[in-house]
């Protein structure tokens, strides 16, 4: 047999074909997880949890929440702490210590929070404890494929927390639990009475062009103020043409349905009558965009409101070129902290002032609350101690966990002072961002928003602002979330997505005028050949269902 | 690619002819063996997941569980308002793509094969591939930046010129213009690399004959470099014509927005908003399925196209 002789050529062969190997087995295992950014605490990330069934100990609602360390894992977004890790978070670490728990955490960018994880739920394999789900399951999908533990008798027997939010929101029970009576969610909660969404005007432009706050009262004032805005330098910068009278960015120009009695945020609302109605199709929806469309012809409205994101709303704050816009009135200071870095948060009034909402039209005068209902947690069927992960879950519901991770540590953060809180300098200032270093707004655990620890950090003029005056104004959405049923769900699979995708190309035409209003009769018609009215429907009797079940 | 002939392997002799090609070419088949596993495990096994186009698939109880539906996602994009924008939008950004931006790395080579000066001739080739490698985010924030009506620096020349700021990335009008020549600009110069390589191998000697004919310059690029270089173009044609209904999801998400919907907006945008956003996972494969059939076709059909006209195909 002729013996093959080795030569310069087989060799080379040989190596390229094993560098292609080598780099397509490096290359096969990237990307799976777009921008995903495990991190743990102490522990492996992305394994399923081992954990240990605590010793005879009754939790009761407080800390511990066993006697036996616990280990959790759980998949949820890095929202609040992509300045510093979660395992960096003095407040939240304390509570874990507190709780006798230890959390091993995924967390993924909020930004491709959904596509990321939508694609892993659908696909059901290797998740951990707790995930946070993208949405709200409105079509129960994942309920129904089993994914998520039935939290029902939880709820019942270690729900002692719980009990307490739900006195306090009182749709929020009804909102998480499906047609048949089952809860499979735990939800973050948002404060509604402290945090509405109002127009702020900026002081300084009011003074510039020598108008009064207190004149500004209606939608014809505020035109007005505008209009100066628009006519004047007024943040004294030698460049009249630079002001934003009124900015919006993408998604939030909807905001401005409040002062002609809408909430076009959430599409349908229900009357005092009992009828429910889209806003999108309704005449008070038409005499709103015929001001938005005026305020854009003649350049008062930002003219990029359409596609403005965070950051060039950021980067107009710091140049201080916004008059106004509607926003959390939570946002106050730190808008005016942005305009001058030199502001005094204790003797100043703030630069971007909450007003007293506008009277509209028809003499509505409304702020925007919301629905309590945050982001959802469930339990999967991984979970070896689905009972421990409640209990946790439920302990972060109470007020415990609420003043540590709002207030921060006593002591280091705030002292007590003839039964009041005094914060100190370090919490007030949060320098270099030390409150959300610490974990101050965090809602990637199922927790809640402590309404007076949002009005915590603002100044004092604000924090009276929103407590005694706008409070009395707010309008949280008439219609909750809740669970439909299937063939409920069958009519907005098949409709209300493109009936949204019609919604806002239009609601952008019209107020830039590339669709007329005097088309508004022939917009209604197409949204009624889209089958809205069959939507309604199933809205309408949504509705019917939560106003009897109050 | 084949060029068309007509050798054929003798009957009762095939087997022996395979096995002697395999061994001849063994390296070869070892270099390409890794790709060839690499495709079946990931491109060709997760195509049994296109089962859900015709079930209600359901998160949670896997591919091959949920009931059988048919037809009924493909009879509801056909039924949606959206089904013919989103095709129209599909083909016509895939189409001017073709039109104008096909041509121009062809140029581009036949041009830069002109340039005698070496050192230039690398220095103008380098800096046309550069933009291939911004990734697409990079690009998009570039174009915004230019474009935004607000101290764009395309908008400041037009100013500056007297004219009126004009607002881009707002305007349906301008998307398909924006898209495409941001497109062109950053990938003409990589394309060109293969035409120029299909340049490089034309016998010189060919443009020395038709130089002493007297033939001028521009009459040596049609009657030499062009129909010498024209099985290329007509393979890689082919290939561009199998994506007309692929345009390209993550610049079109990026540069699009509610205001220009009306041109921008494509069916794989609309997959995006129906499967991810609304989680109509079963819909949005049937509308992915719809559009690689298509894609198909075309492609077949241009394959037997050039076949019979230029007898070059790639199969």
């Amino acid at each position: 047999m002729k013996r093959r002789k080795w030569n310069g050529k087989h060799l080379i062969s040989i190596a390229i074909c094993a560098i292609l190997v080598m780099s397509l087995a490096a290359c096969s295992t990237g990307g799976t997880t777009g921008s995903a950014n495990p991190t743990s605490s102490g522990s492996t990330s992305g394994s399923t949890s081992a954990t240990t069934t605590p010793a005879a100990y009754t939790y009761s609602g407080s800390a511990p929440i066993a006697d036996e360390p616990v280990t959790l894992s759980i998949l949820t977004t890095n929202s609040g702490s992509k300045i510093l890790g979660f395992a960096d978070m003095a407040w939240w670490q304390e509570v874990l210590t507190r709780a006798n728990v230890t959390l091993e955490m995924e967390e993924i960018d909020s930004s491709s929070y959904a596509d990321v994880v939508k694609p892993r739920l659908a696909a059901a394999v290797d998740l951990p404890d707790i995930v946070k789900i993208p949405g709200a399951d409105d079509d129960m999908s994942y309920i129904k494929s089993g994914i998520f533990v039935e939290l029902t008798d939880y709820y019942d027997t270690y729900g002692y927390n719980f009990a307490k939010q739900f006195d306090e929101h009182t749709m929020l029970k009804g909102s998480i639990t499906t047609p048949d009576g089952k809860i499979f969610y735990t939800p973050y909660i948002y404060t509604t009475a402290n945090n509405s969404r109002c127009l702020m005007i900026n002081k300084g432009f009011v003074d510039a062009v020598g108008m009064q706050l207190g004149e500004i009262k209606t939608i014809d004032d505020f035109y007005n103020f505008l209009t100066a805005v628009g006519q004047n330098d007024a943040n004294g910068n030698g460049d009249a043409a630079d002001e934003v009278a009124l900015f919006s960015r993408s998604g939030m120009i909807q905001l401005w349905s409040m002062f002609w009695g809408l909430d076009v945020t959430g599409t349908f609302q229900r009357e005092p009558d009992g009828k429910v109605i889209c806003g999108y199709a309704d005449e008070r929806y038409r005499e709103m965009l015929v001001f938005l469309n005026k305020l854009f012809n003649e350049k008062l409205l930002y003219s990029e409101f359409a596609t403005a994101n965070y950051d060039t709303q950021t980067a107009l704050f710091t140049n201080n070129q916004i008059a106004s816009l509607i926003h959390f009135v939570s946002n106050c200071t730190s808008y005016s902290q942005a305009i001058d870095p030199n502001w005094d948060f204790y003797n100043d009034e703030p630069i971007m002032q909450p007003v007293v909402p506008l009277t509209g039209p028809h003499g509505d005068q409304y702020v925007y609350g919301r629905d309590s209902m945050g982001s959802l947690f469930g339990i999967t069927r991984y979970c070896e101690d689905p009972e421990s992960a409640f209990k946790f879950i439920d302990y972060l519901m109470s007020d415990e966990v609420g003043e540590l991770t709002w207030y921060g540590i006593e002591g280091t953060d705030y002292e007590i002072v003839d039964g009041e809180i005094q914060f100190k300098e370090v919490y007030l200032k949060s320098e270099d961002s030390y409150r959300s270093k610490m974990g101050y707004n965090f809602d990637g655990l199922p927790s809640y928003q402590l309404g007076g620890g949002y009005m915590a950090t603002q100044c004092k003029f604000v924090r009276d602002m929103s407590n005694d005056v706008l409070s009395k104004y707010v309008m949280n959405p008439s219609i909750t979330f809740s669970y439909k049923l299937e063939e409920e769900n069958e009519v907005i699979r098949s409709y209300l997505a493109d009936l949204r995708t019609n919604f806002s190309e239009n609601l952008t035409a019209f107020i830039m005028g590339t669709r007329s209003l005097d088309t508004w009769d022939a917009y209604i018609a197409d949204l009624e050949k889209m089958n809205l009215d069959k939507v309604l429907d199933v809205y309408q009797a949504i509705s019917d269902r939560q106003a009897a079940s109050k | 690619m084949r060029q068309a002939d007509s050798s054929s392997l003798p009957r009762g002799h095939t087997r022996k002819r395979l096995l002697e090609i395999l061994n001849r070419d063994k390296y070869l088949y070892a270099m390409f063996l890794p790709f060839f596993i690499y495709y079946i495990i990931f491109s060709y096994i997760p195509m049994t997941g296109l089962v859900i186009a015709f079930k209600d698939f359901k998160p949670g109880f896997g591919i091959y569980h949920g009931d059988w539906v048919g037809l009924k996602w493909f009879v509801q994009f056909f039924n949606s308002p959206y089904a013919v924008r989103t095709i129209r939008n599909t083909v016509l950004i895939s189409l001017y793509d073709l039109v104008f931006g096909f041509p121009v790395p062809i140029l581009f080579a036949v041009c830069i094969m002109e340039i005698r000066h070496m050192g230039y001739r690398r220095i103008v080739q380098t800096a046309s591939y550069l933009p291939h490698f911004i990734s697409t985010v990079v690009m998009v924030g570039i174009l915004v930046n230019f474009f935004t009506i607000n101290n764009g620096i395309v908008n400041n020349i037009i100013e500056k010129l007297g004219g009126e700021r004009i607002n881009f990335l707002i305007n349906p009008r301008w998307f398909r213009t924006l898209y495409v020549g941001s497109s062109i600009w950053q990938n003409f110069g990589f394309s060109s690399i293969i035409y120029i390589a299909a340049i490089t191998g034309i016998d010189p000697g060919l443009y020395e004959a038709a130089k002493i004919d007297g033939i001028t310059k521009l009459k040596q690029v049609f009657y030499i470099t062009i129909p010498l270089i024209a099985s290329t173009i007509m393979v890689l044609f082919i290939l561009q014509l199998g994506r007309i209904m692929s345009v390209g999801f993550e610049k079109v998400f990026l540069m699009y927005s509610s205001a220009v919907y009306e041109t921008a907006d494509v069916i794989s945008t609309y997959i995006y908003r129906q499967g991810i956003e609304s989680s109509n996972y079963s819909f949005a494969t049937a509308i992915g399925l719809f559009n690689s059939l298509i894609n198909f076709a075309f492609v077949y059909a241009a394959n037997r196209i050039s076949r019979a006209t230029t007898q070059t195909s790639l199969w």
